[in-house]
């Protein structure tokens, strides 16, 4: 018997959370593939590399890209005004990467706090550089207007 | 500050994308410099100075691959040039000029 696992949070390996988890419940999620809940919230199975690899991370980027709706659309937009262009994808992957990364260790609720401080964190130096150049050309053209 | 002076980060930078060598791309080149310096320089900050080095033409980019835990967004791995080597080896070499022979005031470091 197959069964969709619905995961909304990981906390490290070797313990996830599935809502609807039943004491003594067996799941198959592949084949080969055996998960046993021993409580109502942790799971344990002994091929937790091939089950993270192949079930959960796929299943919870799924999850991001459903909730693709949520705030971060603003912070890509901050990074994409003060970006180069040729740099924006992947800066926003960079920081998707990172996001992804923080989930699976920390949890969602941390990993969008630390998604936010990283951008903000990013948008100073921009910022910085933006500036400088703007008043890099605003010395040019003041000296230029000198001369004529 | 001349074309071919660098910043400390810029030193990094270039340090990592050697070390790093070739995957060398914005996470891995901070996950790099956190682990050997302790500090983690910002997203923004990292291209905004990959992006002085490469109008500089001390470093080259070249579009990678696109993961899904990236949100289909293709990775941007950089190599240094042989005119980033020489910076880097002059600028290295005047720290070394400049701290050669200090005595340091205290214990011994």
């Amino acid at each position: 018997m197959k069964k969709q696992l619905r995961v909304f949070h990981i906390s490290g390996v070797g313990k996830m959370f599935v809502e609807g988890m039943v004491e003594g419940t067996i799941i198959r999620v592949t084949d080969s593939d055996a998960l046993l809940a021993t409580n109502r919230n942790r799971i344990l199975t002994t091929n937790w590399d091939r089950v993270l690899k192949e079930h959960i991370v796929p299943r919870y980027v799924v999850q991001r890209k459903a909730n693709a709706t949520d705030s971060r659309w603003f912070a890509d937009l901050l990074l994409i005004m003060f970006l180069k262009p040729s740099h924006v994808a992947s800066a926003i992957g960079d920081l998707g990467e990172q996001f992804d990364r923080d989930c699976r260790c920390l949890g969602r609720r941390r990993a969008i706090w630390l998604y936010w401080r990283r951008t903000f964190d990013s948008l100073w130096p921009l910022l910085r550089r933006a500036i400088g150049k703007a008043l890099r050309w605003g010395a040019v053209i003041a000296a230029v207007k000198r001369l004529l | 500050m001349s074309a071919t002076e660098l910043t400390t980060l810029e030193q990094h930078l270039l340090l990592a994308i050697i070390g790093l060598r070739p995957n060398a791309y914005g996470v891995s080149i901070q996950d790099y410099i956190k682990e050997r310096t302790g500090r983690e320089p910002s997203t923004g900050s990292i291209y905004a100075s990959l992006d002085r080095l490469e109008e500089k033409g001390f470093v080259k980019s070249r579009q990678g691959e696109a993961t899904p835990e990236r949100g289909g967004k293709r990775k941007l791995y950089f190599t240094i040039t042989a005119p980033g080597q020489r910076a880097l080896k002059e600028s290295l070499q005047a720290i070394d000029a400049l701290s050669h022979g200090l005595r340091w005031k205290g214990a011994a470091v």
